[in-house]
């Protein structure tokens, strides 16, 4: 059975859609089974970010309204074969799609699979519970500013009413360059004040929305070897975290964030 | 130099704390409320006060009851 994991924040902006298609891409790259699903309805843009726009034949809609079966929905990726993504109703905004129907189809590719991400919308609203409802862990993220940790304050107290049995965090857009000079908050700072174990941290990398843009995935970059830790953490368990200020130390680092700051 | 981080942390926790206070009143009702049907399973409640503090970012609650009488095992409900 498949593990049903949720990506979700609160707030919209933070890379919820991104750290959901790299994870997924990783977890692919190890040789997992992972299904994508797309629960921002109306808002949908995993397809976009994974690239397979074009493919989108059928979505999550028709797929309730008995239009086509799941797996003529499921698009699989054409880099990763292990990887499919069901993509978000597009046109029917509208669409009466609960919960319980999203939990439907996750417990249908249960069997096949051995992740499901769920990609949540930003937001606390129905669209919300939807995506968590058929999930049995969460990923939170957020970026180092106020506003998104605030608002993932509030998310982890709606959380609580789920039997959800792990809720991690993944600190997303991280500048190592601005936590060595001081002026965003700190990843343990933020652990200490959400009160939550961390899954993952990724840096702000150029590369990976320049690639996003062309619906790519970087390699070789800060941000995918980040996301490649942030696969194994998710897999075994293991606690290893992103240095993101390793390249702004020392006489070069120092060199490197005046740069920074000067560009 | 001002640290912002600092001064971020401080907003930050200021931000939640109001956030964590907006939250309680409602809560507490029912939360008494509750807490008499299941105390009034094992005793004879005359008052019951309940408040929820916050502390270190922690919901800090205290509960006072007070009980006329006190149930013997047996009439107990099952």
């Amino acid at each position: 059975m498949a593990r049903k994991i949720v990506v979700t924040s609160g707030k919209g902006g933070v890379g919820k859609t991104t750290v959901c298609a790299n994870l997924g891409v990783k977890l692919a790259n190890l040789g997992f089974r992972v299904a994508l699903i797309d629960a921002d309805i109306g808002l949908n843009n995993l397809d976009v970010v994974m690239g397979i726009e074009n493919k989108v034949m059928f979505d999550m809609s028709d797929v309730i309204k008995g239009r086509c079966r799941l797996k003529q929905a499921l698009v699989q990726d054409f880099r990763y074969p292990t990887l499919y993504i069901l993509p978000s109703a597009q046109l029917d905004i509208n669409a009466n799609i609960s919960g319980k129907d999203i939990e439907n189809i996750v417990e249908t590719l249960s069997p096949y699979f051995d992740y499901i991400l769920i990609d949540c919308p930003a937001g606390v609203d129905i669209g919300f519970h939807r995506a968590v409802f058929s999930a049995n862990e969460a990923l939170i993220v957020v970026t180092p500013h106020i506003s998104s940790i605030r608002d993932a304050d509030k998310v982890l107290s709606l959380l609580s009413n789920y039997p959800l049995h792990s809720k991690k965090l993944i600190v997303n857009r991280v500048r190592g360059d601005m936590i060595l000079s001081g002026e965003i908050i700190s990843i343990e700072k933020i652990m200490e004040i959400l009160g939550l174990p961390i899954m993952g941290v990724i840096p702000d990398d150029d590369e990976i929305s320049t690639l996003s843009t062309l619906g790519a995935f970087a390699y070789g970059t800060s941000g995918s070897r980040a996301f490649s830790i942030l696969a194994e953490n998710v897999h075994n368990g293991s606690k290893k975290i992103y240095d993101c200020t390793y390249k702004y130390r020392g006489l070069v680092g120092v060199i490197r964030r005046n740069i920074k700051r000067r560009v | 130099m001002y640290n912002i981080a600092k001064l971020g942390e401080i907003r930050l926790q200021n931000v939640l704390l109001k956030d964590k206070q907006q939250n309680p009143k409602v809560i507490l009702n029912m939360l008494k409320s509750d807490l008499r049907n299941l105390l009034e399973n094992y005793m004879e409640i005359a008052t019951l006060n309940a408040d929820i503090e916050i502390e270190n970012g922690f919901y800090k609650l205290k509960v006072e009851a007070n009980a006329r009488q006190i149930k013997t095992i047996g009439t107990l409900k099952d």
